[in-house]
């Protein structure tokens, strides 16, 4: 059974340094304009005072993912809960992009872009026994991100440890922040990217029960192989019928043939 | 006063106008002009990006061109660089060695700082310059070595190591650290060099030099009307004024904006995303920088980001980007202790651009 | 045995045939180049954006074409318009046949005009189908990125329904095509009148009598020279 990583965000301990942007661009050799990382920020007015976070857009790397149930070729797939990227099966044909119900992959140079936890083409995971129980991708590296974040609000690990992790800062947090929580437990069939939120999840702009549509997965699931399917029978159908059916009209104009014995030949 | 070590006066005031410090660099402005205490003829800027550092620009201006000799060596052309009379464009840190890098504190380490790759232009390390000049100024006793792992080998060896040695240990010798106030501890000593050896909150220090031993609260002055008090900070994305070039920061961020209260901004009819120019109080401008409409700035301030307004062509990204809080403060007042300059007593007005 | 040469009738037009040529290479262009997104074994055509690129291109003429008809045969345009949709008593009763019909027999057919029931059926269908591909397929290339989930999966549906319904009607008009021999009308624009009088013998009937069915080796030289027939293409 394939372990199940993650990553996760701690909004409380984030600086909003974007450090971890500018190493997940540098480090993926990325050209100028692309990312994938960005981080903002969000300032409301509230209750005659201010509140304020850092966001992050990111992949979330959503277990059932809605662009790896588009992608019609396979280049969008799961690894060890990580949703990759094989670039040479991408068609650039942009379903990925509408699917996303975060808004993340984008297409650049006729491939889909977006973080794939560092699991370039060598990269695999490699668990390292440490203190931090640090884990190895791509080239025995951390993802870019977590490796550079100077205040530790970035962390790679095993999902499940990851989230009790978070859930217990949560509880700490919760007398700071009343509403504080754990984004991604479930939703998507839980997320690859774990954000520990300060507020509800429409203060950053982040949905709060986000789903992969059932149209999606109709039209993927139902209605595609249906109408494969029906073609092929169709044609099948069509195949067998066609022996029987020549065979009568060539019965039929021999009959015809001997009852009309002037004119109409034979047709080539 | 207590005089230095030299009994004399420097042009900075150290001791005089101020108590105690480094080199007050604003507090040379008026001597290179006036030539009092002393006339000041020439002036090496290293790594000192001049126009963003110290304050009232023009008035810099006037000094550089009273000077017989200045010399720039940085890595960047930036803004000072073409007001100088000589430049040394220098390698990057990537591109040179440095002199070891030997931290105490806790945890005592040497480091190595060695070139990645050979200087991409016609730049020379710092090392390199030193020496040359060292040796056309008749310093050749000074400069025994020819290289700078010759240089470095020599030091090394005082700790019975060499250069490769250090390679092999990745660049970093570690030594045994103890805590900082162990020994004080032990010994009965103090860290703190007061007549009591305690942290003092009247100081007597102060008393003996002419200072009030206590904090003295002065009330800031208010601004004209129609201004407001230029408050500038740092963004996380961007290192001083020395940043704003380099391609993946200057794509997080390529200019600064001009913070303006929401309830102010309404009055004045502006929205985020405007451009205007800034005056101060002594007409100095610059600009034009964006708006941001925030609640976050009080309505008798204004908060922009430094280092930006670079005006060097050679810093081809950052050219013309935002505005220069350097060049709208040209007042500060001096911290009698420190010597450092309060620079938060500017004032500026919004001009929208037309 | 007699070998007099069978009589010939002109069924299509150079226009015509040159249409439909062009109909059949760009459609079944689309179905590949559109089949390459449906099965991840056949994924390695659509990587790079291969098979993308053909179908736009493809995509191109296949639009195209009924303005292109519309342009070089406005009448003929109109008139087959007017047919596919128009079913009168005779239609009904072929439909009743349709089972045998697609089984081989034609006897007991009533005698049917240029397009039979089923044709028209065919032709209605398709210009049906045709529509909902062609603005659905145009919705997916310039909303690329813009329609989200929601939009995505149904237009996709609509489009892939139609290159279903399209696809049945293909597999269905070869089937007869050469079922009943009928190949000839497209590749040269003539049928043998055995054929004629067997599938469109109230065609047949009404066309005019003289210049008209040609021997084989004077409809060699009339391939050229339709401007001077009257046309069973109308």
């Amino acid at each position: 059974m394939a372990v199940r990583y993650a990553i996760s965000i701690d909004l409380d301990r984030c600086i909003g340094c974007q450090a971890c942007a500018v190493a997940c661009q540098t480090g993926n050799e990325l050209p100028a304009g692309d990312s994938f990382i960005t981080v903002s920020d969000t300032v409301q007015s509230r209750g005659g005072g201010l509140w304020g976070s850092f966001v992050h857009h990111r992949c979330f790397h959503c277990d059932a993912a809605a662009c790896v149930t588009v992608c019609p070729t396979g280049a969008l797939a799961k690894q060890n809960g990580l949703t990759v990227i094989e670039p040479e099966k991408c068609t650039a044909c942009g379903y990925c992009t509408d699917a996303c119900p975060f808004d993340v992959p984008h297409i650049r140079d006729n491939r889909v872009s977006k973080c794939t936890a560092c699991l370039g083409a060598r990269g695999r995971i490699v668990p390292v026994p440490d203190a931090r129980a640090g884990l190895l991708l791509r080239d025995g590296q951390e993802p870019w991100c977590v490796e550079t974040c100077p205040s530790q609000a970035l962390r790679f690990g095993e999902r499940e440890r990851l989230l009790a992790e978070a859930k217990s800062r949560v509880a700490a947090l919760r007398s700071r922040y009343p509403n504080a929580a754990v984004y991604g437990e479930t939703p998507l069939g839980g997320l690859g990217l774990l954000m520990i939120l300060l507020d509800r999840p429409d203060a950053y702009g982040l949905p709060a029960k986000p789903v992969v549509p059932s149209t999606l997965t109709v039209w993927q699931d139902v209605v595609q192989p249906a109408a494969s399917g029906l073609s092929a029978l169709a044609a099948a159908a069509m195949g067998l019928m066609f022996i029987v059916a020549r065979r009568q009209h060539a019965r039929e104009k021999a009959e015809i043939a001997e009852e009309t014995p002037v004119g109409g030949q034979d047709h080539e | 006063m207590p005089p230095g070590p030299t009994g004399k006066t420097r042009a900075d005031g150290v001791r005089q106008t101020f108590l105690r410090g480094a080199t007050a660099m604003q507090e040379l402005i008026e001597p290179m002009i006036t030539g009092t205490p002393y006339p000041i003829k020439g002036l090496v800027l290293y790594g000192t990006n001049l126009f963003h550092t110290v304050p009232n620009v023009p008035r810099t201006k006037e000094a550089l061109q009273n000077l017989d000799f200045v010399l720039a060596i940085d890595v960047l052309p930036q803004d000072h660089v073409a007001w100088s009379d000589v430049v040394f464009p220098e390698a990057t840190y990537l591109e040179r060695y440095d002199e070891l890098w030997a931290c105490g504190h806790k945890t005592p380490y040497i480091a190595l700082r060695e070139p990645a790759i050979e200087p991409l232009y016609q730049t020379k390390p710092g090392w390199w310059m030193a020496r040359e000049l060292g040796l056309r100024l008749g310093l050749e006793t000074f400069f025994p070595w020819q290289t700078a792992e010759e240089y470095l080998n020599q030091r090394l060896s005082s700790i019975g190591m060499d250069l490769d040695q250090l390679r092999k240990q990745n660049g970093v010798v570690i030594q045994k650290g103890k805590p900082y106030l162990a020994n004080f501890e032990a010994t009965g000593g103090s860290p703190f060099n007061t007549p009591s050896r305690k942290v003092e909150l009247y100081s007597e220090a102060l008393s003996t030099a002419g200072h009030s031993p206590l904090p003295d609260y002065q009330p800031p002055a208010e601004g004209p009307a129609g201004y407001f008090r230029l408050l500038y900070g740092r963004s996380p994305v961007h290192t001083f004024a020395r940043t704003q070039n380099t391609p993946a920061l200057y794509e997080l961020q390529s200019e600064n904006e001009v913070w303006v209260n929401d309830t102010a901004a309404a009055r004045m009819g502006l929205r985020s995303g405007d451009r205007v120019w800034l005056e101060n109080q002594d007409g100095a401008k610059s600009g034009p920088i964006a708006v941001k409409v925030t609640p976050r700035i009080r309505p008798d301030c204004v908060y922009m980001v430094h280092g930006f307004g670079h005006d060097a062509p050679g810093m081809t990204r950052a050219h013309g980007k935002g505005a220069s809080d350097a060049t709208l403060q040209t007042r500060y007042v001096l911290d009698r202790i420190s010597g450092g300059a309060g620079l938060r007593v500017n004032f500026v007005k919004l001009v929208r651009e037309a | 045995m007699s070998s007099e040469s069978p009589r010939l009738v002109q069924r299509y037009l150079r226009a015509q045939r040159f249409i439909h040529w062009i109909g059949v290479a760009s459609f079944l262009t689309l179905l590949f180049s559109g089949i390459a997104l449906l099965f991840p074994p056949l994924s390695f055509l659509a990587a790079g954006g291969l098979s993308r690129l053909m179908h736009q291109i493809a995509a191109i003429p296949f639009v195209a074409l009924p303005l292109v008809y519309a342009v070089l045969l406005p009448r003929q345009t109109k008139e087959l318009l007017i047919e596919s949709f128009t079913y009168a008593r005779e239609d009904w009763e072929w439909f009743k046949h349709m089972p045998a019909y697609m089984l081989g027999r034609t006897r007991g057919l009533p005698p049917q005009g240029r397009l039979n029931a089923g044709q028209k059926l065919h032709h209605a269908g398709t210009f049906l189908m045709f529509g909902t591909v062609a603005v659905s397929g145009f919705v997916l290339w310039v909303g690329k990125g813009r329609l989200g989930a929601n939009g995505l999966a149904c237009t996709a549906m609509v489009h892939d329904l139609a290159m279903l319904g399209l696809s049945v009607l293909m597999i269905g008009h070869v089937y007869f095509t050469f079922l009943y021999d009928a190949f000839s009308a497209m590749r040269t624009g003539f049928v043998t009148e055995e054929y004629a009088r067997m599938e469109h013998a109230k065609w047949l009937a009404a066309l005019p009598s003289e210049g008209f069915a040609f021997a084989p080796d004077a409809s060699k030289s009339a391939e050229g020279s339709e401007g001077d027939t009257k046309s069973a293409a109308e």
